[in-house]
């Protein structure tokens, strides 16, 4: 082991039986079966200017600003935190987190394609994962108390799925901005009470007032967008979002778990066969995925909004801009650096995108 | 599928960089004839090879060469093409710019790694020997596994990825040996050859072999003075082997080293040091200033991270279980502790005066968490001087800050060691 750093923060805020965790691809339903409460952390704010010479610069603004907000001690602290083995960034902030902060860690080796193989693998893993849960956790892991987790999860799943349809009505009841914000306040704190206090806020809005009426309808694209300042100047730019393909969107929420007796299973399948990130292999799939999203919500263009120094999503353009261009989409690039609201350059490359699309040439 | 000298077209257009290799094939065929030098005869392969891949005189396969098993590859008859390697040859050749500028064109980030947009800028230029399959290595990073899934598409071949486990477990050993065997498999079709682990047999031993003399390269570094291998040439010695691993070439190029560093010691010739370093990660593929500097001052990188020998010996009768341990024992695999204590051992093991790292400015996978290897490091003794450059990119190699960086520690070993740094 490596000699514990003097400059280990401690932090006097541990909240108990909580599990942190930031990857999409965690399977939640195993530390809700333990006992914990998954928590989704976030960056906060976003990065402050001062720079944390024991993180690198160049790496993925979300990572460093999850960093900053748990190292800073400014926030609580998850009493438990998973890692998930999803890009270099997230493996590094795994590293960093065991050196620096109290939280005890977990890692799951999550593998990068879907083969039977990798399916059974995971399986394996998963139950190693829960095992190692079971000694000190607030419950054993039982195959019972793993299918209730299950059931729960595909519940809020179902539901969420629900409002991210209702984006495809001509006139939907609720914008976009609305579900991105109930997304994260749900997975910030996933009990039966928050998604019941959502789950009535939805039902009252099915009376009111109509929110996407108009505007050129688009396809946002992107791996982690926390940021709600850049999906109001698209808003306010008359872009009506009708579908995502975001690591916390429609994507987080595609595909439910079998619920049979055999957990671990169905969960590595779900988890490995559900709408791929780009840290899968399977560009291909992901284009498929994005034709269908576009003939099924008669998208008129797409916009990518991309994180700054996310290698999986980076490379992943010049494909994008190809196969859109070769259809005859019109695709916007906007870089993300996590910071909120995005500068005047970026809403007017927006606006002016918007307006290409309410007036096209030829 | 035809391959051969009858398969090309007696009209075909030879790109720049198969000029390039033509001129390397050449002078080092000269040089090696010249002086026998380990560093002729690896240039002279690297481009021969290249040659080969551009006639296509075999189904050519490309893969992550200092991670995939290469003996698989060359048990087949198949060539191997690693563009890391082709990118640092064309940063050496001073053709990045068009490469770079290409890549922009078709919509590549800036801020993704020069080494694969410079591959990808090439591939798009027309730049590069075309592949028969990919098959990438989800480890060392994201960025390479990334780019083969472009070139998959950009080619229209098929992309194997071998997805690395980063535990040491029964069931992890498992899922990559399956793996392993499953692309073993659709290469000996790639090949027209019956599926027989057979013909791994002789690769291992030359791989076997090659191990033993490298083992024996490495212990001759720990001497004091340790040997010069001039502009970093022991990093640029074991990246650009690997291509070769498998091969009696790669233990040829090995055993000259070693023979050469007998001579010079047994002449008295070996040059007097002044301070030890180790190297950690990457080096500049283009001539940079800091390594005559270094050599100038009695500087002397005694050993660099990627040139350990982490790995036991390949077992002939279990020939992909084998490699799948080798895969795993990887010392970059994992969290961030086993590069660092690994790091401390050699540190400790070569004596060194302080640590240099090279930082490639795009690489999120070693600069992440270098912090901790820092901590470590310098917790028992060993300074660590972090040096932030691109590695293919001269354009973007800080002269003046590097050289201030360098003078600064410099000084500062000098007067902890008590030592002059000049002889």
């Amino acid at each position: 082991m490596v000699e514990e750093s003097p400059m280990k923060m401690p932090h006097d805020t541990l909240l108990p039986h909580t599990m942190g965790w930031l990857c999409s691809y965690t399977p939640v339903e195993v530390p809700l079966a333990a006992g914990y409460l998954p928590v989704r952390l976030s960056g906060g704010e976003g990065l402050p200017r001062r720079r944390d010479p024991r993180i690198y610069h160049l790496m993925c603004p979300f990572v460093r600003a999850v960093f900053h907000e748990y190292v800073d001690n400014t926030g609580f602290l998850p009493q438990r935190m998973v890692f998930v083995r999803c890009c270099d960034a997230m493996l590094r902030l795994y590293d960093l987190w065991r050196a620096y902060l109290d939280s005890r860690v977990d890692f799951l080796d999550l593998p990068k394609i879907s083969s039977p193989q990798a399916v059974r693998y995971l399986a394996q893993v998963l139950e190693g994962w829960a095992l190692s849960l079971s000694q000190g956790s607030p419950r054993k892991v039982t195959t019972d108390g793993l299918l209730n987790a299950i059931r729960g999860m595909n519940r809020a799943r179902a539901f969420f799925r629900e409002l991210f349809r209702s984006l495809r009505r001509p006139r939907g009841p609720v914008p976009y901005s609305w579900i991105h914000a109930r997304v994260r306040q749900w997975l910030a704190r996933p009990t039966d009470a928050v998604l019941s206090r959502i789950r009535s806020e939805w039902e009252s809005s099915q009376q009111g007032s109509v929110a996407s009426a108009g505007g050129a309808r688009v396809i946002l694209t992107s791996t982690m967008l926390d940021q709600a300042g850049l999906i109001r100047i698209m808003e306010e730019a008359g872009l009506h979002i009708v579908a995502d393909d975001e690591c916390l969107g429609a994507r987080h929420f595609d595909q439910d778990v079998r619920e049979t007796r055999d957990p671990y299973m169905a969960l590595a399948e779900r988890y490995l066969s559900r709408w791929p990130c780009p840290r899968m292999k399977g560009s291909r799939e992901r284009l498929a995925m994005l034709d269908r999203l576009l003939e099924e919500t008669a998208a008129e263009g797409v916009v990518l909004v991309q994180l700054k120094f996310c290698d999986q999503s980076g490379f992943d353009i010049p494909l994008l801009k190809a196969h859109l261009q070769a259809r005859g989409v019109p695709f916007l690039v906007v870089e993300n650096d996590y910071g909120e609201g995005g500068s005047g350059q970026v809403r007017t490359r927006i606006e002016a995108f918007a307006e290409m699309l309410h007036q096209p040439w030829g | 599928m035809v391959h051969g000298a009858q398969a090309r077209r007696p009209s075909r257009k030879i790109p720049t960089f198969e000029r390039i290799l033509r001129i390397i094939h050449t002078s080092q065929g000269l040089a090696f004839k010249k002086d026998g030098s380990a560093r002729s005869l690896l240039f002279r392969e690297i481009a021969r090879l290249g040659i080969k891949a551009f006639e296509h005189r075999a189904p050519v396969v490309w893969t992550t060469t200092y991670v995939f098993p290469m003996e698989m590859i060359w048990g087949l008859g198949l060539i191997p093409v690693d563009f890391e390697i082709y990118a640092g040859l064309l940063s050496a050749a001073n053709q990045t710019g068009p490469m770079l500028k290409a890549a922009d064109r078709v919509g590549l980030p800036q801020d993704t790694c020069t080494v694969h947009r410079i591959a990808i800028g090439a591939a798009h230029l027309d730049q590069l020997p075309k592949p028969d399959i990919l098959v990438s290595t989800t480890h060392y990073c994201d960025g390479k596994a990334k780019s083969n899934e472009f070139m998959a598409s950009h080619y229209g071949v098929d992309y194997l990825l071998l997805d690395m486990p980063m535990e040491e477990t029964p069931a992890a050993l498992d899922y990559l040996k399956v793996q392993l065997r499953e692309i073993f498999e659709r290469l000996c079709r790639l090949a027209g050859r019956p599926v027989d682990e057979g013909v791994l047999e002789e690769p291992i031993r030359h791989f076997n072999e090659m191990t033993r003399t490298m083992r024996r390269v490495n212990e001759m570094r720990k001497e004091i003075p340790s040997p010069l291998l001039p502009n970093n040439g022991g990093f640029t010695l074991t990246f650009m082997t690997t291509m070769l691993y498998g091969t009696p070439q790669a233990t040829e190029i090995y055993r000259r080293v070693e023979a050469a560093f007998h001579e010079e010691r047994a002449a008295g010739a070996v040059p007097p040091e002044t301070f030890r370093f180790l190297w950690l990660m990457a080096s500049p593929t283009y001539s940079a200033p800091l390594f005559p500097w270094l050599e100038k001052r009695g500087g002397r990188i005694v050993m660099e991270e990627l040139s350990h020998c982490y790995w036991e010996e390949l077992d002939p009768s279990r020939p992909l279980e084998s490699m799948a341990r080798r895969m795993l024992s990887n010392t970059f695999l994992g969290p961030v502790e086993r590069r660092a204590r690994t790091a401390l051992k050699l540190a400790r093991d070569y004596g060194v005066d302080a640590v240099i790292n090279f930082a490639h400015l795009p690489c999120r996978q070693s600069n992440g968490a270098l912090q901790v290897i820092r901590d470590l490091l310098e917790g028992q003794g060993f300074r660590l001087i972090n040096l932030e450059a691109d590695v293919s990119d001269p354009s973007n190699f800080p002269e003046d800050r590097i050289r201030d960086q360098l003078l600064t520690y410099w000084e500062i070993l000098e007067k902890e060691k008590g030592r002059k740094g000049k002889v």
